[in-house]
């Protein structure tokens, strides 16, 4: 293209850029002086979360709005379309080249609280400055910005590790994307984010790592499932083990794969079945079969597939760290299951059938009261109150950070009672016997 | 009336103090002298080491403290301008030490408990950091620990800050909270840089720029005797200043039943002990039995590596898995400390193996020379906004690696030095005690 052309382009969007700012920030003044709730927007990487993240915000009696670039998150599988966001700027008529100036446009005219993964640039990677600019302006007209990490925005390899090689592992399931050279920006990138928000919210301790800042840590995302989808049963009448590993170095599918192998050898039975590559809604019709979901045994935290578990009412196999082991606000009833002991867990609970149901109902329960909407709108709302108009937080007044939710037990053996995060006195003697039955035959 | 002149007095010196610190610091600059590092105002004895590391590194540095009482950890002699031993008058010592800075430090490296004012003028310490920053003055924070510690609601797995709480009867931890959070927050909003120092303390902290063990052991003066102790039986030696949070009481336990199987040892408990003493004793040692419950290790297991030492501490996972924390420390907690003690008590040359190695690994990445390689660049990056390549010191070295997440002495990998030769002697030392592995513990 022409280098004029290019400059008068350019020029246009920052005459653009400026009656925004001009515009919006005037706006902002007159609804704050006439007291208004502060507009909500979420964005701009097409996360599936952000749709529920919206609806939060909406039960809390919040204007909000979710904007993305584009919808192509999956490029295997619809996870996201185009209906859950209410603006996709790319099918604005904008060319790749303009979707960020499009965006900050909009953000500047219309946002007065903007919710960013830190994956929202507004810039390459490379180019930290651009972006520390662009959120420099966003401030100065009044926008206050609150960032949180989706999970792959903020990791890098550098020369730490997990109990399990987590990004080690995430290096094999991703191997075009160099974790490692890309190190430098990554962290230059989330630096400038963190310097240049109001508020960083790390969601948990896997994350938190990353970040050179942490203001708040708690699950941020609901889990919203309709009840209809509980009412399923599995009818073959051997237990359904259900595990979706879009990734499995990372799910650690292959340590799940082992102990169910030697669990049948040792004689009991089950269906394992695996979810890979399917759209949420059908994926949802399984997980509603399943007798027990096999989340991910190498992370140490649990996300949306785990919550969804939960609200099913089914048993959740996940992985914690000892961080979320002894963070309250973490404790919902998820059995915390890793490589070591996974087998005597299951064998456990495959073999009784009632473990199975006091988890299910306990676990449905608690995302009910600490993590369904209604629950996070709580948290939200005293977020952005505290923002907008500087309100004291006293997040202990909501039902997610209430103090009635205590840490749970660090011990990792299932033969222990205060391992089972349900009540299973009157159970422990066929716990026991269930995981003689593994040990015996290993 | 008194008070109030006393005051405009005062306020009156830093207002002229302000600018002429200004102007002295912009022509330090304009002549490209190194900053000025001025260190203080609590008499803390983990001032004495980095002022010489600042001093190695080239910097001009200035250690000013209220007080060395009480105490017996420190002489006035350590610090260059003790107040208490000025005579000057006590409530003027803030503000002598606020003058100072102004004057003759262009980077203040302080803990997040040196507020110049009481805690409860929120306002005044907000605007002195504020006058600071102002005057061209750049803060790094680094936490001492007990600075930063409240009582919050997530727990560590032994809960090392309800063992803090019941060493420190008469300080509410929970009521505690507000101050601290409020106080951290205060110096984070105002600082260049905040340095996380280790795993306990990062729960208190919002932001953290870079994460290391900030403070040196000085290798110089500790060295390993150049005779084996000869100790029979082996001597352990622990101190304790408080000894809930060091989880003697699991310590003495594990001893307990490592003697009712009939292996000899002497416990030395080393309480209340002068400094100068406790170095002496700590010479005796065979191994030094740190702490079991608070995740991470500190100066007294950094002297018992220069001195050659078995040293035994609880590292959690996040210490395991940062290679910027490993030095061959062995990772012993309640769950497992009387099977390590077994074998380190029945395999000398296990110990001799830690000693040799603890002693190389502090003097290659924790010694003065190897601080200083550090905070060379961290002051270079506050000051002259030079670029931060950490991991071309000793210290962030990428020849270091993470350790091993086993908890299991009956693993090689469990060691931080090669045992492969010893796996049959470490295995008969453990069948000696009969303990049974709990199964919580990790194997990996």
């Amino acid at each position: 293209m022409n280098r004029n052309v290019v400059v008068l382009h350019r020029f246009s969007w920052v005459l653009q850029l400026i009656w925004s700012s001009i515009a919006g920030s005037v706006i902002r003044l007159g609804r704050r002086v006439s007291g208004k709730r502060p507009r909500i927007w979420h964005g701009t990487f097409p996360m599936h979360m952000i749709k529920d993240m919206v609806d939060v915000d909406r039960l809390a009696g919040f204007t909000s709005f979710s904007i993305v670039h584009h919808t192509r998150l999956n490029p295997s599988y619809s996870l996201v379309n185009a209906d859950d966001f209410d603006v996709v700027v790319a099918q604005d008529g904008h060319t790749w080249d303009v979707l960020h100036w499009a965006t900050l446009c909009t953000f500047l005219r219309r946002a007065d609280i903007f919710v960013m993964f830190f994956d929202t640039r507004f810039s390459a990677i490379t180019r930290p400055e651009k972006t520390k600019l662009a959120l420099s302006i966003m401030r100065w007209c009044g926008i206050r910005l609150i960032a949180l990490p989706s999970g792959l925005d903020v990791v890098f390899l550098d020369q730490r590790t997990s109990r399990y090689g987590f990004l080690e592992r995430l290096q094999k399931d991703y191997q075009q994307w160099d974790l490692e050279s890309d190190r430098v920006h990554t962290r230059k990138m989330i630096q400038t984010i963190c310097n240049n928000v109001d508020l960083v919210v790390s969601g948990d301790s896997v994350c938190s790592r990353f970040l050179m800042r942490e203001d708040l840590r708690f699950k941020y995302f609901p889990v919203n499932i309709s009840v209809d989808n509980t009412s399923e049963k599995n009818e073959q009448g051997r237990p359904l083990i259900v595990h979706a590993p879009n990734h499995r170095n990372i799910k650690g599918t292959a340590s799940l794969v082992t102990a169910t192998q030697r669990l049948r050898d040792a004689g009991f039975e089950f269906e394992l079945r695996l979810v890979e590559k399917i759209p949420p809604p059908e994926a949802i019709e399984i997980y509603a079969q399943a007798d027990i979901i096999a989340d991910q045994f190498c992370i140490g935290a649990f996300g949306v597939f785990a919550l969804e578990g939960l609200a099913l009412g089914k048993p959740v196999l996940t992985y914690l760290d000892e961080e979320h082991l002894g963070d309250p606000i973490f404790n919902l009833p998820i059995v915390n299951t890793n490589p070591e002991n996974l087998e005597r867990v299951l064998a456990a609970l495959i073999d009784v059938p009632e473990l199975r149901t006091r988890l299910g109902y306990a676990g449905q329960s608690a995302v009910e009261r600490y993590q369904s909407p209604n629950a996070l709108a709580e948290v939200w709302s005293r977020i952005y109150r505290h923002l907008w108009w500087g309100e004291p937080l006293e997040l202990e007044v909501t039902r997610h950070f209430s103090p009635e939710r205590k840490p749970r037990s660090f011990t990792e053996d299932p033969a222990l009672e205060k391992f089972w995060p349900v009540d299973i006195e009157d159970l422990l003697p066929r716990i026991q016997a269930a995981m003689r039955r593994v040990e015996c035959t290993t | 009336m008194h008070n109030l002149v006393h005051r405009c007095l005062w306020v009156s010196l830093v207002l002229c103090a302000a600018p002429l610190g200004l102007v002295i610091r912009w022509v330090r600059r304009l002549r490209r002298r190194p900053p000025r590092i001025w260190r203080g105002m609590n008499g803390l004895h983990l001032i004495k080491w980095p002022v010489m590391v600042d001093r190695r590194s080239g910097f001009p540095s200035r250690s000013f403290i209220t007080t060395t009482k009480p105490g017996h950890l420190f002489e006035d002699e350590d610090f260059d301008v003790v107040c208490d031993a000025k005579g000057w008058r006590r409530d003027d010592w803030h503000w002598r030490g606020l003058i100072d800075l102004l004057l003759r430090g262009d980077i203040r490296v302080a803990f997040f408990d040196s507020l110049f004012f009481s805690v409860q003028s929120w306002k005044i310490n907000a605007l002195t950091l504020r006058l600071i920053r102002f005057v061209g003055i750049r803060t790094i924070m680094v936490p001492h620990g007990m600075d930063i510690l409240y009582r919050h609601r997530r727990l560590s797995r032994y809960d090392w800050v309800g063992r803090a709480q019941q060493d420190y009867p008469d300080w509410d931890l929970a009521n505690h909270s507000h101050v601290a959070r409020q106080r951290t927050l205060l110096w984070c909003r105002n600082a260049r840089l905040i340095v996380g120092a280790n795993s306990p303390c990062f729960p208190f902290l919002p932001r953290r720029d870079v994460s290391f063990l900030w403070f040196p052991v000085d290798c110089e003066a500790l060295r390993p005797m150049t005779q084996s102790s000869g100790n029979w039986p082996p001597v352990v030696i622990h101190a304790p200043q408080h000894r809930s949070i060091k989880g003697t009481d699991h310590l003495l336990d594990a001893l307990e039943r490592i003697k009712s199987s009939g292996i000899a040892v002497e416990l030395r408990m080393l309480e209340r002990v002068a400094r100068a003493e406790a170095l002496v004793r700590y010479a005796e040692a065979d191994i030094i039995a740190d702490q079991f419950c608070m995740g991470a290790y500190g100066m007294f297991a950094l002297e018992g590596l220069a001195l050659g030492k078995t040293v035994l501490t609880y590292l959690d996972q996040e210490t395991l898995s940062d290679p910027v924390f490993d030095l061959p420390v062995v990772n012993a907690n309640p769950d497992n400390l009387d099977r390590v003690l077994a074998v380190l008590l029945q395999v000398p040359e296990l110990r001799s193996r830690l000693g040799s190695a603890g002693r190389e690994a502090v003097q290659r990445y924790q010694s003065i020379d190897a601080l200083a390689e550090v905070w060379e660049q961290l002051y270079r990056h506050v000051w002259w906004g030079e670029a931060l390549r950490l991991e071309t010191t000793r210290h962030f070295s990428i020849d270091r690696k993470p350790r091993s997440f086993s908890e299991d002495p009956a693993h090689s990998d469990f060691w931080p030095v090669p045992v492969d030769d010893l796996m049959d002697e470490i295995v008969s030392a453990l069948e000696r005690v009969r303990v049974p592995m709990p199964t919580s513990v990790a194997t990996v």
